[in-house]
């Protein structure tokens, strides 16, 4: 079986995988472990969460040729194919719905003042079927999406109050300060996010809203970046201006683009971005 | 009548024509225009309605103008209508009552089409709200048909109006477990849930000191589209941490005392008169 191929832009396990006939291969990104095999113009995926599905949650990488295949928890999934040729495409995607974040230590943004964190986003795998690449430069190349699936299952949570809000994603996150190299993971994204508080008053940060659906992905080398998020707060709780730069941060100078946001970049967008927990009696803790 | 045997009768005729010809699809059109206009702005249920509001006076307006054109003095008719809209009236009592309970319905919006309501003891998603009565379709599949007056007149719940629901799950342990322990793992079972929303957070509370049982109530909230499977999963998974933290679910018990709770039960045993083995002398032939 010939090695995977990386892409270009894409750090390994992402990118090319062969997909051979009778041959189970596999790759892990995070705690998530994924299977794929060909069957004739039928090709079969297979995913378990490590922490639950029986699998390690041991360092990413490509596994390579498989001879166990999942486990009974990650029963494969079929997709009928127009030919045989193609091959398997794994490319990273932010979430698909805004997170959450809490800090753990949640901090004070003092009048006036400003402080940038990174956030570590577990990123979705996308499996695509890319085929027409084997057949010579001249072919356009075909991408088909398979499915997708998130590195790390993320709880949900609710943004706003029992009325009205929307579905996001939960995420603690330590919001350092400092980027160290062993804090880079093949299936987390770095996010650079730019507070600043303009209002005369001063901002718990408890819990941000963080729109990651609008972030460009970006590599250099190993390591994956976000664009980044700049947030001021004028006083208003209810809206909070919020923009995305679209480039790479001044940490990943050089890095090549790997995927667009899920909806185009936004600029000049209001919406409420900060929240301090607060108990209902009778409801349980909210925000 | 005579008019229209007279002179100008072909061209009555022919007014008439244009008017039914013209008229109706002219009226057809403009309801369907309003009705597609208003259901994309608003919602399919207004849609409807303003639709209706179109067509019915519109039909109206078309006939008097056709009776006009033939001749037909209105004022008669109109009073002969009044005359007969009081017969109608006492006889459909029922039926204009459902009417105007519609437009309530539709003017306070307690609920909409899709959303799941229950009604007494009926739970299912409302198909449709008409001018008499609002159509459900249960979840075991069943049609059912509700009077507006009844729904004007009842307690009706929309469980789908508001996008999260919480989920109150009762849970009894022994007497003898740790109440803090407890809490902590069903806690951490809700944490560990993805479909349990993180905030609002899960809460327990201590409900009563019950026959056999120490209550608690594990309270989570989901969305409204997780809600039957939150909680079947919720379910499962207090069970199977249960087991495996050692933690007892009691079955409901009983216990007897005899006078006084801290003096034993009193046993007594009573002896049976002892009987002789029979002598196998005697017995032998």
């Amino acid at each position: 079986m010939a090695p995977p191929r990386g892409d270009d832009a894409l750090p390994p396990p992402w990118g090319f995988h062969p997909l051979d006939e009778g041959t189970v291969d596999s790759l892990r990104l995070g705690p998530r472990q994924i299977w794929f095999q060909r069957s004739g113009t039928e090709v079969l995926a297979a995913g378990v969460d490590g922490y639950k599905g029986g699998v390690d949650p041991r360092v990413d990488g490509d596994v390579g040729e498989s001879t166990d295949g999942p486990p009974e928890s990650g029963g494969w999934s079929r997709w009928a194919t127009a030919g045989e040729d193609g091959e398997i495409f794994i490319r990273p995607a932010f979430p698909d719905r805004p997170l959450v974040l809490s800090p753990e230590r949640p901090f004070r943004l003092l009048p006036r003042a400003r402080a940038r964190v990174f956030v570590r986003v577990p990123l979705w795998i996308h499996i695509e079927l890319r085929s027409g690449r084997a057949r010579g430069e001249g072919d356009e190349e075909r991408a088909i999406l398979l499915t997708s699936v998130p590195s790390v299952t993320m709880s949900d949570t609710w943004w706003g109050d029992v009325e009205e809000g929307e579905l996001a994603y939960w995420l603690p996150t330590t919001a350092r300060s400092k980027m160290a190299p062993e804090l880079f993971a093949p299936h987390l994204a770095v996010c650079p996010l730019h507070l600043e508080n303009e209002a005369d008053i001063d901002l718990e940060v408890e819990r941000i809203a963080f729109r990651v659906n609008h972030l460009t992905l970006f590599a250099k080398g190993s390591e994956l970046w976000a664009d980044e998020s700049r947030v001021s707060y004028q006083g208003d709780e209810e809206a909070s201006h919020i923009e995305m730069t679209g480039k790479p941060p001044v940490e990943a100078k050089g890095a090549r683009l790997v995927a667009g946001p899920r909806e185009p970049v936004l600029r000049g967008l209001r919406a409420r971005t900060f929240a301090r927990f607060r108990s209902f009696p009778g409801l349980g803790g909210g925000v | 009548m005579s008019t229209l045997f007279q002179g100008d009768s072909l061209r009555t005729i022919a007014e008439v024509a244009f008017l039914v010809f013209f008229g109706m699809p002219a009226i057809y059109w403009a309801a369907r225009w309003t009705r597609t206009g208003v259901s994309r702005r608003y919602t399919p249920q207004q849609g409807l309605v303003a639709g209706k509001v179109i067509l019915y006076p519109g039909i109206l307006l078309l006939l008097v103008t056709i009776l006009s054109q033939l001749g037909f003095t209105l004022a008669p008719l109109l009073g002969a209508a009044g005359i007969v809209g009081i017969a109608i009236g006492f006889a459909s009592q029922t039926s204009v009552s459902n009417i105007i309970s519609g437009f309530f319905l539709i003017a306070e919006r307690p609920f909409e089409v899709g959303d799941v309501i229950q009604v007494g003891t009926t739970v299912g998603r409302v198909l449709s709200i008409d001018t008499l009565s609002v159509k459900l379709r249960t979840f075991d599949n069943r049609f059912i048909r509700i009077p507006n007056e009844t729904l004007v007149k009842s307690e009706v719940t929309t469980i789908t109006r508001f996008p999260i629901r919480r989920i109150d799950l009762s849970i009894g342990v022994a007497y003898k477990e740790d109440i803090r322990r407890v809490r902590q793992i069903l806690v951490e079972v809700a944490a560990e849930n993805p479909r349990a929303l993180m905030e609002p957070a899960p809460v327990v509370f201590f409900d009563s000191y019950g026959e056999s049982s120490l209550d608690l109530r594990l309270a989570v909230w989901a969305t409204k589209e997780n809600f039957i499977a939150l909680k079947t999963s919720l379910l499962e998974e207090v069970k199977e941490r249960f087991d495996r933290e050692g933690i007892e679910i009691p079955f409901p018990h009983r216990s007897l005392y005899a006078g006084e709770a801290s003096a034993p039960f009193p046993i007594r045993i009573v002896e049976s008169p002892r009987e002789d083995p029979p002598n196998p002398e005697e017995s032998a032939p």
